[in-house]
């Protein structure tokens, strides 16, 4: 008795199984690969309404951090900071904590050197449609402008020019080479 | 209420168990399908009958007329070439055109009344190879 | 039980197989090739000399079959060739089960270097001419004719104004020797044939944009450093310059009255929507948002602009009614929806939707917010519509390349566009051309 229940739950199991599988065509294969793909994807979930991205640091913490430039800037001096790119998640303007460093030795050195002039180029990763990542990179360039000019950097040092998803860094699609396209290229 | 006092302890199973007619019911698919393209190999010929209820000719469904001669040469009423005795490769090149365009098309077999038999069966093996399913041979009602 | 179980399984393995074949055959259902109007298009007879250097006929059957609603007769299959009536045997044409057929005849004319094209539609089941016309051009011109021919045969048998006589713009990119990225902007008619390129930069162009009178186009170039928006007379080659902002200049888009564009420019700080007349050269703000608002279209009727704006967070669709002034929210489905078009008719949009991370085209009904997906590869974008309304051209990827694809706006009929070596991108369909 109980063996038959089991065979007949495998062999319905089994039929369906089979039919399943003779019974896609190319397309949706294709399809079920792509989504395969994309499933492990880890996309950053937006939950502010976007308006903080541009005025994401708040007053006090810029106070403090110009006092610790203040500091800084005695050792840095004329040096040119190395790292001349910080990266963005998807579809997002708001600058990320690991980025403030890297931006401040920038500010150091900007408001050190008031001749420099810096050229801020925004980019975006290739998904979504061309006009709107041009967009968005001229907002990741806007946002590291204004954090620039908090930090005390003269405006007429600062240009902001976007190339959208024009010129990437990294040829791919995948998920490494999208996070090394969004970015702000800081250029002298 | 007394029903319910009588039952016994063991539960009833009041299902069918549908395994033995599925295993027959399949069974008995796989036959038919082994059987059925066995069965259409043949040559499948409808005989003239002496009183044969006429054709229907419909103008959306016209048929294919193939004239075998008594020299056993083959015509096509096709085009202008409906004079010229047509080889069985060529025959079977444009039958194989309608077919592929008209799967369901009749063709319709004229034979000459002493035509003989062998070439009228290769003939409608011809037409069988190039795609016809629906093959019919053309009787004359007898005279009164 | 043993024997009982394998046979259990002969059976399900050539269930499957009845299973494939059936799958197939739906696969073709789909491409809409079922209900498709049989049509035999006989090669045009040459009456002349030395060799003609274009198939009209095979243009037009390309063309027709490429529509999906027409299903041409190959040539192989053909019982005779005719090319005027006395020739045609429609009892023949009849059991070929093709309802149309259509023959021409092509012959030098009484001036030099022209050439007198005739052509006649026929109904088989009729065996009457339904069209028929003689139509004359220059060798060199066989192709526009061609698809002259095949407008005016679609038009017949569909109702539907054919659209094979219409351009395309596109962009295509390119490395070079010095794998410099050499970026050109193209245009070629419907079938991708006759490409021309009109310009070539070392430096990012996006977004062409045809005027309604199909003479222009407006782009965004990068050529100076800075992008800026460029407006080009397709056939003269004459352009000029016509914002240069700080900042963005992009997405420009044609009132259709061709007097405004539409565009989308950042010079007071945020990506807003912009409308600059263009003979006073004034600029009107549009928008009014700390979001980003970008990719305009003006909606046939002129009184309504589709925006993409991140207001809520992603970016959407939506629509600024410019006698009002209310701005609708038209895409609720999904967390990116943007670039959209209208239709023709202006009854629908066309736009650019995410469904689990990949990216789509699809279809909103603005009576009922009904949305459909019309493509399946990921990565597709710019969705450009016919001006007849019935396909939708998009650009996608194959690998690591670009490509165009094409699929009607009822999602069963598609087909892709012969890419060359390079990487082919957002494709621009013109309006119905005026001459």
């Amino acid at each position: 008795m109980e063996f038959k229940k089991y065979s007949k739950t495998l062999f319905f199991g089994a039929t369906l199984a089979i039919l399943a599988g003779c019974g896609g065509n190319a397309a949706t294969q294709d399809q079920e690969e792509g989504a395969a793909g994309t499933d492990t994807e880890v996309q950053p979930v937006i939950t502010s309404d976007g308006s903080s991205s541009d005025s994401a640091i708040t007053g006090e913490q810029m106070g403090q951090d110009v006092e610790n430039l203040e500091e800084k800037a005695e050792e840095v001096v004329a040096a040119m900071p190395e790292i001349e790119t910080i990266y963005f998640d998807f579809d997002t303007s708001s600058i990320r904590a690991d980025s403030r460093e890297v931006l401040d030795m920038h500010v150091a050195y900007l408001r050190v050197n008031s001749d420099a002039k810096v050229v801020l180029e925004g980019h975006a990763d290739e998904r979504g449609t061309r006009e709107y990542n041009m967009a968005l990179g001229l907002r990741r360039a806007n946002a590291v402008k204004s954090y620039f000019q908090v930090q005390g950097v003269n405006s007429d040092q600062l240009e902001v020019v976007s190339y959208g998803e024009e010129k990437a860094a990294v040829m791919g699609h995948n998920n490494a080479a999208w996070s090394k396209n969004r970015r702000v290229e800081i250029q002298y | 209420m007394s029903g319910y006092r009588y039952r016994k302890p063991k539960k009833l199973v009041a299902e069918i168990n549908v395994v033995p007619y599925i295993d027959v019911m399949l069974v008995l698919l796989v036959i038919f399908m082994v059987t059925a393209p066995i069965l259409t190999q043949g040559v499948k010929v409808e005989l003239p009958e002496a009183v044969s209820a006429p054709l229907d000719v419909n103008e959306d469904d016209l048929p294919l007329i193939v004239a075998v001669k008594k020299t056993g040469e083959y015509f096509l009423e096709l085009g202008v070439d409906k004079e010229q005795p047509i080889s069985p490769a060529e025959l079977s090149l444009k039958v194989g055109k309608i077919t592929r365009q008209n799967p369901t098309v009749q063709v319709l077999v004229r034979g000459d009344k002493s035509v003989d038999y062998g070439s009228v069966v290769q003939l409608m093996s011809v037409l069988q190879q190039a795609g016809a399913r629906n093959i019919g041979l053309l009787s004359q009602p007898p005279e009164k | 039980m043993c024997v009982r179980n394998w046979l259990k399984a002969a059976a399900f393995s050539l269930l499957c197989f009845v299973q494939q074949a059936v799958a197939d055959l739906t696969i073709e259902i789909t491409q809409g090739n079922d209900r498709a109007t049989p049509v035999a298009v006989v090669p045009f007879a040459w009456l002349g000399q030395s060799g003609l250097s274009e198939d009209i006929a095979r243009i037009v059957s390309d063309d027709l079959e490429r529509s999906g609603l027409i299903r041409p007769l190959s040539r192989t299959e053909m019982l005779s060739l005719p090319s005027q009536k006395s020739e045609i045997f429609f009892r023949d044409w009849s059991l070929l089960k093709q309802d149309y057929l259509l023959v021409g005849q092509i012959r030098p004319s009484a001036s030099p270097g022209v050439l007198t094209i005739q052509y006649e539609l026929y109904d088989v089941v009729r065996q009457t001419r339904v069209l028929g016309e003689v139509i004359s051009g220059k060798p060199s011109e066989l192709r526009s004719r061609a698809h002259y021919i095949s407008d005016q045969v679609f038009e017949h048998l569909t109702g539907i104004k054919g659209a094979f006589s219409t351009r395309l713009a596109y962009i295509t990119v390119k490395k070079d020797a010095a794998s410099q990225s050499k970026y050109e902007l193209k245009v070629s008619d419907a079938d991708g044939r006759r490409e021309r390129t009109i310009l070539t930069t070392y430096k990012p162009i996006l977004s062409p944009a045809w005027s309604p009178d199909a003479q222009h186009l407006a782009y965004v170039s990068f050529e100076t450093g800075r992008p800026g928006i460029f407006l080009q007379n397709v056939y003269t080659g004459k352009r000029r310059q016509l914002t240069a902002f700080r900042g963005l200049n992009g997405a420009p888009a044609w009132s259709p009255d061709g007097k405004k564009l539409a565009v989308v420019l950042s010079k007071d700080g945020n990506p807003e929507i912009y409308e600059v007349d263009l003979t006073s050269y004034k600029v009107k703000r549009l928008t009014q948002h700390y979001a980003i608002e970008t990719e305009p279209e003006w909606s046939p009727d002129g009184k309504h602009i589709l925006f993409t704006s991140s207001r809520s967070g992603g970016p959407q669709i939506y629509q600024l009614n410019l006698i009002s002034g209310e701005t609708e929210r038209l895409t609720f489905e999904g967390s990116y929806n943007a670039r959209a078009r209208y239709s023709p008719d202006g009854t629908e949009i066309y736009f650019v939707h995410r469904s689990n991370g990949i990216f789509h085209i699809a279809a909103q009904e603005l009576a009922n917010n009904r949305l459909r997906i019309l493509t399946q590869t990921p990565l597709d974008e710019s969705p450009s519509v016919s001006p007849n309304g019935s396909m939708l051209i998009y650009a996608t990827q194959e690998g690591s390349r670009g490509y165009l694809g094409a699929v009607s706006v009822n999602g069963q009929i598609r087909y892709s566009l012969p890419s060359q070596l390079a990487d082919v991108r957002e494709p621009a369909w013109s309006p119905f051309l005026t001459n």
